[in-house]
């Protein structure tokens, strides 16, 4: 099951929006905060759970970009 | 997994990616600085400068100690870069410490060699050149200089040569890298340089490499690429090229294509443009305009006739253009170029369609062509007809090689044709405003081009030229056909003078050495690919007597009485002196470059700036301030078609040699990741040196089984020129499919160039190093 | 100083799967901190330089690094692979390149900088100060923390959750 630190750049004026949307995904845990940036940890079933949950990560409101910076796959059969 | 396992891993993934915040914190923002810290070591500071290679132009941290760069470091709050070097950038340190660096001159006179000091030897240089200009007049001395060239060491050669001497002797090593991108430009958008940024990398949704080896010759700006389809993985990468490289495997798509052929390919994806109705009429409609020019022009070579000015042109419709570009349907693309019409159909769908943003990029492969103006324009084309172009992710990118072609060369004006900021030596308006400016008679600035670096070459070993001052670049390594050269210039002997940093195969055959002081061991200012001009303070004193290029240039002139050009005393004078008088020329035409001062505290400005402010897209309202509101776009350069694109009519055709029954190999040059050019800096960094000792031939792995050739076995190369023993690399970073070949060129005892042909384009006179016929001889 | 070309005689001859007679030292047998650090030294140009690949990869294709470079890529301490210091950036070989050849082109006179090899304590049972640059190297436990860190950089507390609370310096 994909282990995956993903960074989200986000605008500082609608960062507070940007919080809501990752909060409200299941998979994923806002792990740091900063003032234009979420650090997020998404543990997903499989890959492409893991690319999907970057995808949607990248479209919630607030967020300029998403980079995946870390990602296990060891456990994936 | 275990539970322990999963929570380790989040914090792991955690602490990674919360760290590497640290990297985009200086995302585009200049004016808010990150604490830039390097080390907790108060004998070491540490002080901005771009990186001394490629024309990416990265941001680094330089730490010195005791008067020596001892380390260098990502410069985190440079945008181009973000804290992120290649390989050569880690290693800029060792660049100035090998051992046989030049730090006294030397003077070979009569068969004689001996050292002298730098006040003697520039006497010398002086007095022999005045006595040249005497006996065959003003035309017979030249200044050959280079893309490594700084601002001012530019700005000084050719205010020398053209406002001192009175002749327009003035070429550069560009000339053989990036002349095809600026005639491309010229001819199609009447302004040089690129439209976009580097912004661009980040969103793009398509990234199309026009064989070019970005991974390897742009590392930093592919790893931007790659970053952005990291974190959208729908992005994605078509590399179009003449063999496989490492571009080729981060890539999702790869066209293989038949040498030359690139030109019927880029028309076929302009035919299915237009026929699949993916034509933006009303970006065409009102920003663009048809054209259509000679087409028996040549190839440049040395033996040939009179050929139609390849300038020569004349404005069609777009039913003409439309019935032209119809003939290349992909299937007759297919035929010349051996890549599937499927995929050409394919990639013109991704330009065509209106939801995908499309960066195209290029540098050898399209420029060193016989086509290349030609090639330019093509590409150029996919971009109006689709309106794809001044628009964030979208356009094409004209990528630049080294660290200020365009800073220096082209904006500079280091080309026989140019003055400073666009401006033409035969145009009257153009020489009375340099007249102007330089405090001279106008009627003592010569009228016309004289020589480009081709044929200045041709008339050294020849006798036509008689002297020549050569400064940061490798011509006896460079040249095409280098034996004829040196040939003509062994039995011809004009005074050659070289300044450079290391002994190589030009300052061989130099008269007289000078040293020069090298990249921080000099103030200066360098240009990089997307018109960001960057300024560096020097941080270490230079070798014995070496001395910046532009000061050695500027006290030749004075010595030959051309002092009142250049006020100027002392070193930081002279830095500031010269870039602020070049600036004058770019305020208020488009190329306006920001004040030293505003350079000293940036990470470099993108010109135009204006107010203060730098332009990230040309030509669009709102980016560019030249754009007047409600134009929506302006392609000012060309006013005088109303501020309207050129989209050019060019066909396919064959390049001059190619492989036959005697000669059955294309042969292809270029670099590799490790070391830059000719290797004279890089190779006397061990870690570089080890990890490229020895240039090699890249052959496909069915070839070298058909010949019998294991990985390393000897093999000669042998051309209508030349021929050349080298060891074979099966199964290396690259592969050529059959029939062709590859060699670097950075090794000066193995020198790729005796191979290759003298032949150009005959708009930019680039060289073609890319294609030429060779045979594999097992040794 | 220590001039850049001397081979000291620590290196061990093992192989990553290759056979090269490049060799490949194991720091988790070197115990003392003054050999790790020599041993550090003949992989790059200064510190701070990307250390160059000590052993044999694969010319062709995209290896997957991160097999064997991820901080927690394998549970097996006898799997000897430096984890990244770094954020994954794309492309490894952009700044690690292997070594082809052991000759020089001429010689060099860089004076390299290398960092001390410890920091420096207000007493004797202080927290150390950090004596490098944190320009990619912000994972303290990639080289310090628990088995994956060689035994003579290996903390002598337990595993923290923020080190710079207590050890400072490295950048000011």
């Amino acid at each position: 099951m994909p282990i995956s630190g993903v960074l989200l750049q986000c605008d500082p004026e609608r960062i507070a929006a940007a919080v809501q949307g990752v909060v409200a995904r299941t998979r994923c845990e806002i792990r740091e905060r900063r003032e234009n940036a979420l650090v997020v940890v998404t543990d997903t079933a499989t890959l492409d759970a893991d690319r999907a949950e970057v995808e949607a990560l990248s479209t919630i409101e607030g967020v300029l970009a998403a980079h995946v910076v870390f990602s296990n796959i060891e456990d994936l059969t | 997994m275990t539970a322990n396992r999963r929570e380790f891993l989040k914090r792991m993934a955690a602490a990674w990616t919360g760290a590497s915040f640290a990297a985009l914190a200086g995302c585009g923002d200049d004016q808010q600085p990150v604490s830039q810290a390097i080390l907790d070591d108060p004998g070491v500071t540490w002080s901005k400068a771009p990186c001394r290679f490629c024309g990416t132009g990265c941001g680094v941290m330089v730490g010195v100690r005791d008067g020596k760069v001892v380390a260098v470091a990502g410069d985190q709050q440079n945008p181009v870069n973000l804290g992120l070097l290649c390989v050569k950038g880690y290693h800029l340190p060792g660049i100035l410490y090998g051992e046989d660096r030049l730090a006294m001159p030397v003077i070979r006179e009569n068969g004689d060699e001996r050292e002298s000091p730098m006040e003697e030897a520039l006497d010398y240089v002086a007095d022999r050149f005045k006595q040249i200009v005497d006996e065959h007049g003003k035309e017979s001395i030249a200044v050959y200089g280079s893309g490594q060239w700084t601002i001012q060491d530019g700005y000084a050669a050719s205010k020398w040569m053209r406002a001192g001497v009175g002749n327009n002797n003035v070429e550069a090593n560009a000339r053989l890298c990036m002349a095809s991108a600026v005639t491309g430009f010229l001819t199609t958008f009447g302004k040089d340089e690129p439209m976009g940024c580097y912004d661009d990398f980040e969103q793009g949704d398509v990234f199309v490499f026009w064989g070019n080896n970005m991974a390897e010759m742009h590392p930093v700006l592919f790893s931007r690429i790659l970053a952005r389809k990291k974190s959208v993985p729908a992005v994605q990468l078509v590399d179009i090229g003449t063999r496989r490289t490492r571009t080729t495997e981060a890539s999702d798509h790869y066209l293989e294509f038949e040498p030359n052929s690139d030109l019927a390919i880029a028309n076929a994806i302009a035919r299915e443009i237009i026929e699949q109705g993916w034509v933006n009429e009303d970006f065409v409609s009102k920003h663009c305009l048809f054209k259509k020019a000679s087409e028996d022009i040549g190839y440049g070579l040395r033996d040939e006739g009179a050929k139609q000015n390849p300038m020569a042109n004349e404005q069609i419709g777009f039913e003409e253009y439309r019935r032209f570009v119809s003939k290349y349907t992909p299937e007759y693309a297919s035929e010349i170029s051996g890549v599937p019409a499927s995929q050409i159909r394919d990639l013109a769908k991704l330009y065509g369609d209106p939801r995908q943003k499309v960066v195209s990029l290029w540098c050898m492969g399209m420029n060193q062509h016989t086509r290349g103006t030609w090639i330019n324009n093509l590409v150029y084309n996919l971009h109006l007809l689709t309106g794809k172009i001044s628009q964030p992710g979208n356009g094409p990118f004209s990528l630049t090689g080294q660290p200020s072609a365009c800073g220096t060369v082209r904006e500079v004006g280091t080309l026989t044709q140019a003055l400073p900021a666009g401006r033409r030596v035969d145009n009257p308006e153009h020489r009375a405003y340099a007249a102007k400016i330089w405090d001279v008679p106008v009627e003592s600035l010569a009228p016309k081009p004289s020589m480009h670096t081709m044929a200045m070459f041709r008339n050294l070993a020849t006798g036509k030229l008689k002297g020549v001052l050569i400064q940061v670049t490798n011509p006896m390594v460079t040249l095409p056909d280098l034996n004829w050269f040196k040939e003509g210039i062994a039995k011809h002997k004009p005074f050659i003078v070289v300044s450079d940093v290391y002994p190589t195969p030009t300052t061989e055959v130099a008269d007289v050495v000078l040293p020069a002081a090298m990249w921080v061991e000099r103030e200066g200012c360098f240009g990089n690919s997307e018109r960001r001009t960057q300024q560096w303070n020097q941080l270490v004193d230079p070798p014995g007597e070496a001395l910046p290029d532009s000061t050695i240039t500027v006290e030749i002139a004075r010595r030959m009485g051309h002092g009142k050009l250049f006020p100027w005393e002392g070193e930081e004078a002279l830095a500031r002196g010269l870039y602020e008088e070049y600036r004058e020329f770019t305020i208020g035409v488009g190329k306006d470059v920001a004040l030293y001062d505003d350079l000293k505290r940036a990470r470099g400005l993108r010109w135009p700036v204006v107010d203060g402010v730098e332009t990230r897209w040309r030509y669009a309202e709102g980016s560019d301030p030249y754009v007047p509101a409600g134009a929506e776009f302006a392609f000012y350069g060309n006013h005088s078609l109303g501020d309207r694109a050129v989209i050019w009519q060019r066909p396919y055709q064959e390049p001059p040699e190619s492989p036959d029954d005697e000669y059955p190999f294309w042969l292809a040059t270029g670099r590799v990741l490790e070391h830059w050019h000719t290797g004279s800096m890089t190779r006397r960094v061990p870690q570089l040196h080890q990890a490229q000792p020895k240039a090699y031939v890249e052959i496909n792995q069915e070839d070298a089984r058909t010949m019998g050739l294991s990985d390393g076995a000897s093999v000669k190369l042998v051309s209508r020129r030349g021929e050349l023993t080298l060891d074979a690399r099966v199964g290396g970073r690259g592969e050529p499919p059959t029939g062709r070949v590859f060699v670097p060129f950075f090794d000066e005892s193995l020198l790729a160039n005796v191979l290759t042909l003298d032949a150009h384009c005959p708009i930019s006179k680039q060289p073609d190093y890319k294609k030429c016929a060779v045979r594999l001889e097992k040794v | 100083m220590r001039a850049a070309c001397v081979v000291p005689a620590l290196l061990l001859a093992v192989s990553c799967g290759g056979g090269s007679d490049l060799a490949l030292y194991d720091p988790g047998a070197l115990t003392s901190r003054a050999q790790l650090l020599d041993a550090r030294r003949e992989t790059r140009a200064y510190d701070g330089a990307p250390p160059v690949i000590p052993h044999e990869v694969d010319a062709r294709g995209r290896q997957n690094c991160n097999s064997c470079h991820t901080p927690g890529a394998t549970d097996n301490p006898a799997r000897v692979g430096p984890p990244r210091s770094h954020p994954a950036w794309g492309d490894c070989r952009q700044c690690h390149v292997e070594q082809l050849a052991r000759d020089r082109f001429t010689g060099s006179n860089l004076d390299a900088l290398w960092w001390p090899a410890s920091g420096s304590r207000l007493y004797s049972s202080a927290p150390p100060t950090i004596p490098h640059a944190l320009q990619n190297r912000q994972l303290c436990e990639v080289c310090h923390i628990g088995e994956q860190a060689p035994l003579a950089l290996r903390a002598s507390h337990g595993p923290r959750d923020n080190c710079t609370q207590c050890h400072v310096g490295g950048t000011r």
